[in-house]
């Protein structure tokens, strides 16, 4: 039995390129949807920006996490082919299915696992990425810190009197050296 | 609305310390439905050729498996008992359906359950893209 012939009886509504199923953030009916053509994108905003998330096809599911709370939208869901028919799973239904059609309450679950699982390697790459980041600035800052170093050792070598004593020469000799040693911790 | 009021009459089985419970690698989650009944499960992902990828940990309550990703980062997880005792229930497909239509309110409870969690994971990919834009300001 395929997905399209578990999801038979729920109540279906068709839609055209650019129709907005849900927008992010809005508070709406506690329902979820099935697509059983077309495509729909999923669009959710980081930083001010709005970034496709996911892009599904016949056979998947949306809008599932309204369904169990009542919170706003956490992403918009937008037609992108020219037309889309998707089912409408409300509460209720979600209730009756269990004693008629639990096969594909099943098929949810593991679809809905599967998303965890796809959102948690999501997490560890930018957990990666963070870290990375994080590494790199540091670095910088490492670096930036010894080139003031440098910059201020210089600055004291430039500033020694022109008449060269053997103790000024001794110096020089200390900052030369000491110098080296900055060069050897940090060769950039 | 508490997942366990449904799954009273688990098959389970305790694990000792650093046992191992389950493991992509041999392929024994896809079909099962575990529940942590008691303890703690410490969860190990590779990413390959062979990146550790972030230790995530399990309590009490807490439900994996019944499925595999189906990205193709080809990351493998191993789940290993990190107490003294852990117990752990199973429910494969056929005892799922068979509670999910004798208890009505079953298959909503394990939805809500993955949802709870999807959330959370939401809000830490939420924080982390927040600190990476400032992060890569701070670079640029």
């Amino acid at each position: 039995m395929n997905l399209q012939e578990l999801a038979k009886g729920l109540e279906i509504r068709s839609l055209n390129k650019g129709d907005m199923v849900f927008k992010e953030k809005a508070f709406g009916n506690q329902e979820m949807f099935f697509i059983f053509s077309g495509e729909i994108c999923i669009l959710r905003t980081f930083s001010g920006i709005e970034e496709e998330i996911n892009h599904l096809h016949p056979g998947s599911f949306f809008g599932e996490v309204a369904l169990v709370q009542n919170v706003p939208r956490l992403a918009s869901a937008k037609v992108i082919s020219d037309h889309a028919k998707i089912g409408v799973i409300s509460r209720n239904h979600f209730i009756v299915l269990s004693k008629t059609n639990p096969e594909f309450l099943v098929v949810l679950f593991k679809k809905m696992q599967e998303i965890i699982l796809v959102r948690t390697e999501n997490r560890d790459l930018l957990y990666m990425q963070e870290q990375e980041l994080n590494n790199a600035l540091s670095n910088d800052i490492w670096v930036k810190i010894n080139e003031s170093h440098s910059e201020i050792n210089s600055g004291s070598a430039d500033s020694e009197p022109s008449e060269v004593n053997s103790d000024s020469a001794l110096k020089e000799n200390d900052e030369e050296s000491m110098e080296d040693e900055i060069q050897d911790v940090n060769p950039e | 609305m508490n997942i366990y009021e449904f799954v009273t009459n688990l098959d389970s089985r305790i694990y000792h310390l650093n046992e191992v419970i389950a493991d992509e690698y041999i392929g024994d989650i896809e079909d099962k439905l575990y529940f942590i009944l008691k303890g703690r499960v410490e969860v190990k992902r590779t990413m390959e050729p062979d990146i550790e990828l972030k230790t995530e940990f399990l309590n009490t309550g807490d439900i994996f498996g019944f499925a595999v990703s189906p990205s193709k980062l080809k990351v493998q997880s191993v789940y290993k008992s990190i107490d003294v005792n852990t117990k752990v229930g199973y429910l494969d497909n056929k005892a799922i359906i068979h509670i999910g239509k004798t208890n009505p309110l079953f298959f909503f409870s394990l939805l809500k359950s993955s949802i709870d969690k999807l959330l959370k994971i939401e809000k830490e990919i939420s924080l982390l893209s927040e600190n990476i834009s400032s992060l890569q300001e701070g670079i640029i």
